[in-house]
């Protein structure tokens, strides 16, 4: 699982140098700033990880849990829009390159 | 088990923010031990509540918020005593070893990972913390030494603690295990790299503890948790792409 919405997290190319066998959780929303990213900015990041990878190995998450300690003060608010975001994001990307079931 | 996922399935990190009603909970949990049936059916509600609020957002693959925990490093002190809060300034939100650790209860995070499963239909996933972060954040030489000679030494001995617990999770049935390992991705920083005599030697101590977890182990997808650190509103605490990490992988 791994966190990719930063600017610190690096280029997206890497993921291509991962072994084949392996499925990539897909950090594509912030877990750590108000601004809600919305089901587009979440789609323009992870299409540009189908750049390198094939989306039967990808899975949609955030880039980080949103509260590792419970002191933590993200609001729960913004944790429930960004992941209602992320949901849609995810079926916007079904209807872009067809819904087929994952081999599991 | 559930119904496979569809393509480009979405899941969580883990942790959900707490509202201060669940903090208090937490509060008077862990710290005075008063875990009595009142108590539980609080925290159990709470738990339904964020098992819901993920179903509701379209979240494939869900946690329970880790809505029973205070952080995702110090459930070890759930599963095993030897820990204490200790004044120091590095890391002052986890706990210290200070005695040889024995079973307190193990198999409890299984217990929530029971409660996961048999509250909701959807895929679920349930974390731990991989021995390298713990042995960063909870082993303290001034307090430490004398019960762990090394760091590294406290790490050996959580390996077989965490698989015991990773195989008992395993067997409630759950779909995705993730070992949270942010050590091992702060140190493609090279300001951190530097902070160490052998960076690399650092990777593959890390690396070698999640491999001794996970060996064999069949029955549930193992997943390993990389990020550079989570300050929330603070940002981040390494930079760097993940190209360091890259030969450790197999």
């Amino acid at each position: 699982m791994l966190e990719l919405s930063i600017p610190a997290a690096g280029d997206m190319a890497i993921l291509r140098e991962l072994p084949e066998h392996m499925r990539i959780g897909l950090g594509c929303v912030d877990v750590r700033f108000p601004e809600i990213d919305t089901p587009e900015q979440i789609v323009e990041r992870v299409q540009k990880a189908l750049a390198h990878v094939a989306p039967e190995r990808i899975t949609l998450n955030p880039d980080c849990g949103f509260a590792p300690g419970k002191d933590h003060d993200i609001p729960l608010e913004e944790a429930y829009a960004k992941l209602k975001n992320e949901a849609l994001a995810a079926q916007r990307l079904r209807e872009l390159y067809g819904s087929r079931p994952s081999a599991s | 088990m559930t119904n496979s996922l569809p393509l480009f399935s979405t899941t969580v990190i883990g942790s959900m923010p707490r509202p201060q009603y669940v903090k208090d909970l937490l509060r008077a949990g862990s710290r005075t031990g008063e875990h009595d049936a009142l108590w539980q059916r609080r925290t159990d509600d709470a738990v339904r509540f964020v098992i819901g609020m993920q179903e509701r957002a379209g979240i494939d693959i869900i946690s329970d918020g880790e809505w029973r925990r205070e952080s995702y490093v110090d459930v070890i002190g759930e599963i095993m005593t030897g820990f204490r809060w200790v004044q120091r300034d590095q890391f002052p939100y986890h706990q210290v070893v200070v005695e040889r650790m024995q079973p307190r209860r193990p198999g409890v995070v299984a217990e929530e990972a029971r409660f996961l499963r048999e509250n909701t239909d959807r895929h679920v996933k349930v974390c731990l913390p991989s021995p390298y972060l713990v042995g960063q954040r909870m082993w303290e030489p001034a307090y430490s030494q004398g019960v762990y000679t090394t760091r590294d030494e406290f790490c050996e001995a959580l390996v077989p603690v965490l698989r015991a617990e990773l195989l008992a999770i395993r067997d409630v049935g759950v779909d995705v295990i993730q070992l949270d390992e942010p050590h091992l991705c702060v140190l493609v920083d090279p300001k951190v790299r530097a902070t160490f005599a052998d960076p690399e030697a650092e990777m593959r101590k890390a690396v070698d503890w999640i491999n001794q977890i996970i060996s064999g182990v069949r029955g549930v997808t193992l997943a390993v948790h990389l990020c550079r650190r989570n300050w929330g509103r603070r940002g981040w605490g390494a930079a760097g792409g993940y190209e360091a990490i890259l030969s450790h992988i197999q």
